[in-house]
């Protein structure tokens, strides 16, 4: 009986503990909050009319590895290698500062940074070739999960539709390093090396295959600056921190792809890495419980465009995509498996989702850029060109072509009236905020160092009538002749603007004061006291707003013609996208400085759209552009990176145009 | 400016090997104690030689490698950190009761720990020390007997190791009589394996014999070894921590405890720890099992431990940390 007695009140504790412990889950559990999804409107199309990019091309794919041949721990580079290759002595880029971590490596993996493998496994297709090379590498994760593996479904797919992807193995530069994406960028530029001698030897299997001069690097987390890292050490003579380490790279990489990536791990010369003249593709998911800011829109913002070749840098954040999905070693939790406490990983879409957008992009940008299948272009400035290949969530995209000459980037000065080369005029009407700041990241305390204006306007009149509306606010810029010359606008050239609205509304716009009213009026003095009214409450200065906005964008040219197109046909004007990273209840907004990044669309508009929108319009005279507020009666807007380009026909949206 | 996030900046789950070995090795130290003779108690006073807080009783004692508030009843080394304040509160089988409170937090470089920690046990005797049967009884005639110690510790770094080093008063009085002494604790640890695992040394208790009208017993010095490992991953929502100890007291004798705690997370900043230990008991009333539970919410936790004694009772003990 005792015995008995003492089961069930050991039994009655053990549920009542499992059930507090649930209660108490459950009560500090954040419900799911999502922003409501367009894509059912947004993606409803499908416009161009090329071979669908995520489905696996005609060639069969076969695969090999190449590495030192001695790997105490990877049998696939002990016992696997096709391709033997040497050592590198990475020292002077990964070795400080903390020896430490060499002596770690040293124990674990039998080498340190003075012997650094080039290990990597490659999927490429049946074939004599030349076909084009593609670099793939991981970024930081626990050294003894490797990570290299994890991109099998790319190097399928890329080998199948004929190209060559190696996945770099690095996972000896993984654990607790700090400020080694240098060594992590140099590692991919000495397997480019490496290639180039399997390309050249007689009886590799490699032999002939690879075509050295149409080359991509690919990267994911720290290996999505590595690439950056990459780009800038290939044109440099000496590597900048140790000009003793002579680099001898100047290989043809055509295009870097970078994943998640960090920003500002390594600083070249104590500068952020500058990077020029290469085709750039950017792709970030909002709920990243590692990355948790769109890290790589720093360096996407930093890339220049010099000379007559053209290039391109596409930026897209995936909304409801996280850190390790794009890798099926890491997975859906970004911080390992007990990450799962801190994570919340309800609002992801699925990892076949975020992969098959991985493949649809990077495929469509590699095809593009190496193999010149330009009918994938205009997926790059604006999405909704493929909704039908698009796995059903939102998208912001960021795009600029190299022809694009910037009026206004907000950079140059102080002076909000000026922009960003001489004759080039800013102006805003009865707008309620007008100021140039740096965008801020979702993480708190650091921003995207790149300046935006912040324009809030408010077309209520504040009174009692509460339908009373003044003149729609405005913000123009305006180009002089000289420079319209200088870059050639016409009907064949595109405004190109960055925008994002934000949801912050400015209180309603003060009335005009009646000059003809006096102090003292008789009329006044007949009519009888007012009733005293109740205090209205206090307003804050801009209240939270969630109604869908719009506005237009005029054209004037010389001559006064007035053209007028509603930006909603050029891209949905979504307020930010929230994502909610953390399973605590209040987690994301002790941790973030907002439960939301600022992710600004790039809107393109041909002025030739103008032109039929008002027939008289001459684009080639145009003297102003104007953002006017008439579509949405009050709201906030940043707005970046205004401009021209030329854009090459390749990137239109195809015939038949969008349905707004 | 950007920040310099990074993806999981963890290394990979380390091998519990070493820890396994002092664990096991704490495990058959205590283990024949379970049998053994009913110890003589050798030492005073008393309160030097009960366990800390909730805590660590339920984990057998150990204090050697564990980073607790209450380090500073344990490895001096080890007290700072984060500014905690811990209260706990004891009742023994017989009418004993005791209780502690020790604070921590950092000023500069230096990790700073207070700790007061006082047995109040009737007795029947007039005269300190107090045995540990004091523990046990409940005599209707019993004196006023108490047990006192006040303790200031320090740590720092220094050539990669954590020094720490206490000084402390301790008394006993029983009836009207009392013996105090002062005594000093220092100690070493180092954290290894990227800081999973703890490890400290530390000589406890130097000090001359605490007297009460000319009745003089030692200290209970000792100088003890312990290792420590804290949350080793079980799956997404389960931890493993574990700690041993090994000390060789004044007399020679060489005794081990170990502990273990398992905790249940099923959200950041919420656990359920469910503890167990064992233990070579070094006091005439104790006995060598002890356990405990524990559950923690953000800054607070609250710790429940129980004490296996002698005659079949135990002990249990509350401690509520504030962090």
């Amino acid at each position: 009986m005792k015995t008995a007695a003492r089961n069930r009140r050991a039994s009655l504790a053990t549920w009542s503990t499992l059930l507090i412990a649930s209660v108490t889950a459950g009560c500090l559990t954040t419900p799911l909050k999502l922003t409501p999804d367009d894509s059912p409107v947004v993606l409803s199309q499908q416009l161009i009319a090329a071979p669908d990019p995520g489905m696996r091309g005609p060639l069969a794919v076969k695969t090999l590895y190449y590495g030192s041949g001695t790997d105490e721990r990877r049998p696939e580079f002990r016992d696997s290698v096709a391709i033997r290759t040497a050592t590198v002595d990475g020292s002077k880029l990964a070795g400080p500062p903390n020896p430490e971590q060499g002596k770690i490596r040293k124990k674990y993996w039998g080498f340190d940074f003075t012997k650094l493998p080039v290990n990597g496994r490659v999927w490429y297709p049946e074939g004599a070739g030349p076909f084009p090379l593609v670099l793939i590498v991981h970024g930081n994760h626990s050294m003894e999960e490797y990570s290299d593996p994890g991109y099998r479904y790319l190097g399928e797919l890329l080998a199948s539709r004929g190209f060559i992807l190696a996945s770099v193995d690095e996972n000896f530069l993984n654990g607790f390093m700090r400020g080694e994406n240098d060594a992590r960028g140099w590692m991919l530029l000495k397997h480019l090396q490496a290639w180039r001698r399997f390309n050249d030897s007689t009886g590799s299997p490699l032999q002939g295959k690879v075509d050295m001069h149409r080359i991509a690097l690919m990267g994911h987390s720290r290996g999505g600056e590595a690439v950056a890292v990459a780009g800038a050490f290939n044109r440099l003579s000496h590597y900048p921190d140790d000009a003793n380490v002579k680099f001898d790279f100047d290989f043809d990489i055509k295009s870097l792809v970078a994943i998640a990536p960090v920003d500002g791990q390594y600083t070249p010369a104590n500068k952020p890495t500058p990077l020029s003249n290469y085709n750039y593709f950017l792709i970030h998911g909002s709920h990243d419980g590692d990355v948790s800011s769109f890290s790589g829109l720093a360096q996407y913002e930093r890339i220049r465009y010099t000379g007559d070749s053209s290039y391109f840098k596409s930026a897209i954040y995936v909304y409801r995509a996280n850190h390790g999905q794009w890798n099926t070693v890491w997975g859906s939790l970004d911080g390992g498996k007990r990450s799962a406490r801190v994570l919340d990983i309800r609002g992801l879409i699925s990892q076949a989702d975020q992969r098959r957008f991985a493949e649809v992009y990077i495929t469509a940008f590699l095809e593009a850029t190496l193999r010149d299948k330009r009918e994938y272009l205009p997926m790059f400035r604006d999405h909704r060109v493929a909704g039908r290949w698009l796995p059903k969530t939102m998208y912001i995209t960021r795009f600029q072509e190299s022809s694009f000459h910037a009026a206004a980037n907000y950079e140059e000065d102080v002076d909000v009236t000026s922009g960003s080369v001489p004759g080039v005029t800013l102006e805003g009407d009865s707008l309620a905020t007008w100021k140039e700041a740096v965008i801020p990241y979702r993480w708190r305390g650091s921003d995207q160092g790149h300046n935006a204006v912040t324009i809030g306007w408010n077309n209520h009149i504040a009174g009692d009538d509460t339908t009373k509306l003044g003149k729609p606010a405005s913000y123009s810029v305006t180009i002089d002749d000289s420079l319209r010359s200088a870059w050639r606008v016409d009907g064949g050239s595109s405004l190109v603007f960055s925008l994002a609205p934000t949801d912050a509304k400015p209180g309603p716009r003060s009335p005009a004061k009646d000059s003809t009213k006096a102090k003292g009026d008789s009329a006044s003095k007949k009519s009888p006291a007012p009733k005293a009214k109740p205090k209205p409450k206090p307003k804050k200065d801009a209240e939270r707003d969630s109604i869908p906005m719009d506005l237009s964008i005029e054209a004037v040219d010389a001559a006064g013609h007035v053209a007028r197109v509603p930006l909603s046909g050029y891209g949905v004007p979504r307020r930010p996208l929230e994502a909610f990273v953390y399973r605590r209840a209040g987690r994301d907004k002790e941790r973030f400085a907002n439960t939301f990044e600022y992710v600004l669309q790039t809107y393109t508009i041909p002025l030739a759209d103008f032109v039929r929108a008002t027939p008289g319009f001459d684009a080639s005279r145009l003297t102003t552009v104007r953002w006017r507020f008439d579509r949405t009666v009050a709201g906030t807007v940043l707005l970046d990176n205004i401009g021209f380009a030329r854009i090459p026909a390749a990137f239109d949206v195809p015939a038949g145009g969008m349905k707004p | 400016m950007t920040r310099t996030h990074s993806h999981s900046a963890r290394t990979a789950s380390l091998r519990p090997s070493s820890f396994v070995i002092a664990f096991a090795l704490a495990l058959a130290l205590s283990v024949p104690a379970c049998t053994a003779r009913a110890q003589r108690d050798h030492y005073a006073p008393l309160v030097l030689q009960l366990p800390a807080s909730a805590r660590t009783m339920a984990m057998g004692g150990v204090t050697m490698a564990t980073r607790d508030v209450d380090a500073v009843f344990g490895n001096p080394a080890l007290v700072g950190g984060n500014n905690t304040l811990s209260l706990t509160g004891s009742r023994y089988p017989g009418a004993a009761t005791a209780g502690q409170l020790a604070t921590a937090m950092n000023v500069g470089k230096l990790g700073i720990g207070l700790g007061v920690s006082m047995l109040d046990a009737p007795t029947t005797t007039e005269l300190p020390p107090l045995q540990s049967q004091v523990l046990l009884d409940d005599e209707s005639f019993a004196r006023p007997g108490s047990s006192l110690a006040a303790t200031v510790a320090a740590s720092f770094n220094w050539k990669g190791f954590r020094w720490g080093a206490a000084g402390k008063y301790a008394e006993e009085r029983a009836y009207f009589s009392r013996g105090g002494a002062y005594a000093a604790d220092i100690g070493v640890t180092k954290d290894i394996r990227n800081g999973t695992i703890t490890t400290g040394l530390a000589v406890q208790n130097i000090g001359t014999p605490i007297r009460g009208n000319g009745v003089g017993r030692n200290l209970p010095t000792r100088v003890a070894l312990g290792i420590g490992r804290t949350g080793y991953g079980l799956g997404k929502w389960f931890d493993l921590g574990g700690a041993a100890n090994f000390a060789v007291r004044r007399d020679g004798r060489f005794v081990g405890s170990g502990g273990g705690e398992l905790s249940y997370v099923p959200i950041e900043g919420v656990s359920f720890a469910l503890r167990g230990g064992v233990r070579a008991p070094e006091l005439h009333a104790q006995q060598p099992i002890t356990a405990g539970l524990g559950v923690m919410l953000d800054r607070v936790a609250l710790d429940y431990g129980w004490e296996s004694m002698r005659g079949g009772g135990g002990a249990h003990r509350i401690s509520i940390r504030l962090r």
